[in-house]
């Protein structure tokens, strides 16, 4: 990075940092705080939801993904129209109504207080989690941008985005998120524009879609009916649906943001503006990583992206079996290349069988190559336990970095940045606000003042930004970022989405019969989770099902048990 | 036990948009799910015809 990249990165994320400040300089109440003005517009608010679940994860790890296994992760988002339909419909009228600053203050006044606390622990513990994932996403690139150690990097981000945070609130989170998806889309779009421009002469469009296509990479929909496999139509439009149904529904990271709105029309037209962009959003994302697959068949990528497995690789000379395995990589690696160029050569001129026996002989070459930076990353792992290769969420940087010109490389680091502190603001936002009105003011003290209330929101703000540090120090243990924020999010969403569909549909079943059945719906999910191995994506609809049926079966022995001691007394 | 009154469907979604297009929430919902069938017919498309 030089002085360019700087200027436009300091600029842009210290210019929307005083735009919050300046937007918001005269709100200080609790209310404005939490909710904010109460008069936010629906492309904001649908902006913010946007911001809020993107995080710098999405820019970064996502065209890995799209990178290393293709389009198919798009079909994950394939629940998310019907999730936001269901929740215009059914929820957010509830909401509104009854005025809340958090989702679970509705599970009081429909079941009781136990279950409200249930409710927000679960809340608390998975998003609490899953803030620490995301702060590592943006640490990484710094890291490999300034060659900081990771730990140092993390805490750096994590102290900037909780001083951000406490200092805005709920109102300045809103009216800052939407120029922060501004410099993100800048950011993206001039990557894939320049990312088109430096694929090979003579190479089309419909030569790129082929070559991709050829290499499995635009293999979008599964239609596979085998629960193994974790991303198909069926996963993700099942229990997709159950996964964005929870997560838009129940979780009040979102919850906070679309309920800002100044009318019930506004919050509706901001969610269904997202159940609309979601799907083509996140298709394009991957398509980025798709085309830097296609890139660097006709460049040579390094061993490892993960830039402190190469740093390793580089610096390690000595380690004679390694570097072997380096100048192997390479040579399959320039094998791809000079079959890919016969197979253009081929393909333009109409020999179609010379076409394909060039490609099947790259398609060889590139085969052999995935197999020595496997066989490489294993014995790296031995060499050194702390190095796991992890190349998804480095893939984009390392292109970054090393490809696009000075200027663009400080914008798109800017987009990762503004990034983080649109969703990580939400997010702590909310933790705060969940920990003040659910627990605080509900366990603790419940005739605490508006002003004590606010006080004590920023420290819960500041303390839950301390424990994302925490767990992001650990996070590098995980396989890949992205999936790791949908897998934990999979494990706990089930039993929260069961805690709201009993409240709004099963008039039936009452407090002391959800609050068990929840426990051990989650139980039971835990259990499942590290027994079985099928896709994730079905944990949120059988977390759900089995705590709707529990509390069900639980409703009526209770009942039972009460008609018997009646007809005992009588 | 409580009851929260989910409001009727019927007279919430009969509401209007206050956009140009779609008027209806009915409408609104209606050209999500279209949306999301282009979308998924494009993907089938790319899928078929690149594999």
């Amino acid at each position: 990075m030089n002085w360019l990249d700087f200027a436009v990165l300091i600029g842009s994320i210290l210019g929307i940092a005083i735009y919050g400040i300046w937007k918001t300089r005269n709100r200080r109440d609790l209310n404005a705080y939490l909710k904010g003005s109460g008069q936010t517009p629906w492309f904001a608010i649908g902006l913010s939801v946007m911001a809020t679940q993107a995080s710098a994860v999405t820019f970064l790890s996502t065209p890995g993904q799209g990178y290393l296994d293709g389009l198919g992760f798009v079909q994950i988002y394939f629940g998310v129209p019907i999730a936001l339909i269901i929740i215009c419909i059914f929820f957010l009228p509830i909401y509104h109504k009854l005025n809340v600053y958090t989702a679970y203050e509705f599970l009081e006044e429909r079941f009781d207080s136990k279950t409200r606390f249930l409710g927000a622990a679960l809340f608390l513990v998975q998003r609490g989690l899953g803030a620490g994932l995301t702060i590592y996403a943006p640490a990484i690139v710094l890291t490999a941008v300034l060659g900081w150690p990771l730990y140092v990097t993390i805490i750096s981000c994590g102290l900037i985005v909780i001083v951000y945070t406490v200092t805005g609130g709920s109102d300045a989170v809103t009216v800052t998120q939407k120029w922060q998806m501004a410099i993100i889309f800048a950011g993206m779009i001039t990557a894939a524009y320049l990312l088109i421009g430096k694929l090979p002469d003579g190479l089309t469009f419909g030569d790129t879609l082929k070559l991709a296509g050829g290499f499995h990479r635009l293999n979008a929909v599964n239609f596979s009916t085998d629960i193994h496999e974790r991303y198909t139509f069926w996963s993700g439009l099942l229990g997709g649906t159950f996964l964005m149904l929870s997560y838009f529904g129940t979780d009040q990271s979102q919850v906070q943001r679309y309920i800002s709105g100044s009318s019930l029309r506004e919050s509706r037209l901001g969610l269904l503006f997202n159940a609309v962009c979601k799907i083509p959003m996140q298709f394009c994302i991957l398509l980025l990583g798709v085309l830097m697959f296609v890139f660097y068949q006709f460049e040579q990528p390094p061993l490892f992206f993960d830039s402190a497995s190469n740093r390793y690789v580089v610096e390690n000379k000595a380690d004679v079996k390694l570097l072997a395995y380096n100048a192997g990589f390479r040579s399959a690696r320039a094998q791809v290349r000079q079959q890919l160029e016969n197979w253009l050569y081929s393909r333009h001129k109409g020999d179609q069988s010379a076409a394909a026996a060039a490609f099947s002989a790259a398609a060889t070459a590139q085969q052999r190559s995935e197999q020595i930076r496997a066989e490489a990353s294993k014995e790296l792992a031995a060499k050194n336990p702390d190095l796991k290769v992890n190349d998804a969420d480095y893939v984009f940087i390392n292109f970054i970095l090393q490809e696009l010109p000075h200027g663009v490389i400080g914008l798109l680091i800017a987009a990762f940045f503004a990034a983080t502190l649109a969703s990580k603001a939400g997010e702590l936002n909310a933790l705060g606000t969940c920990t003040t009105i659910d627990l605080y003011r509900h366990l603790v003290k419940r005739d605490a003042s508006d002003a004590a209330c606010l006080r004590v929101t920023r420290w819960f703000t500041a303390l839950w930004g301390f424990f994302a540090i925490g767990v992001a120090l650990y996070a590098r243990l995980v396989e890949n970022l992205i999936q790791a924020v949908n897998i934990l999010g999979s494990i706990f969403y089930g039993v929260m989405l069961a805690l709201f569909l009993v409240a709004f549909f099963i008039r039936r079943v009452r407090g002391t019969a959800i609050f068990w059945a929840a426990l051990t719906a989650q139980t039971l999910v835990f259990v499942l989770y590290s027994r079985l191995s099928i896709s994730y994506l079905w944990y949120p609809l059988i977390g759900c099902a089995v705590c709707v049926i529990f509390s069900l079966i639980l409703q009526v022995a209770l009942d039972n048990r009460q008609k018997m001691a009646r007809g005992y007394e009588s | 036990m409580k009851h929260v009154n989910v409001p009727e469907p019927s007279v919430r979604e009969t509401e209007m948009t206050g956009l140009p297009w779609p008027k209806t929430w009915k409408g609104a919902y209606r050209f999500v799910i279209g949306s999301f069938i282009f979308w998924l017919a494009l993907l089938i498309a790319l899928t078929e015809s690149m594999a």
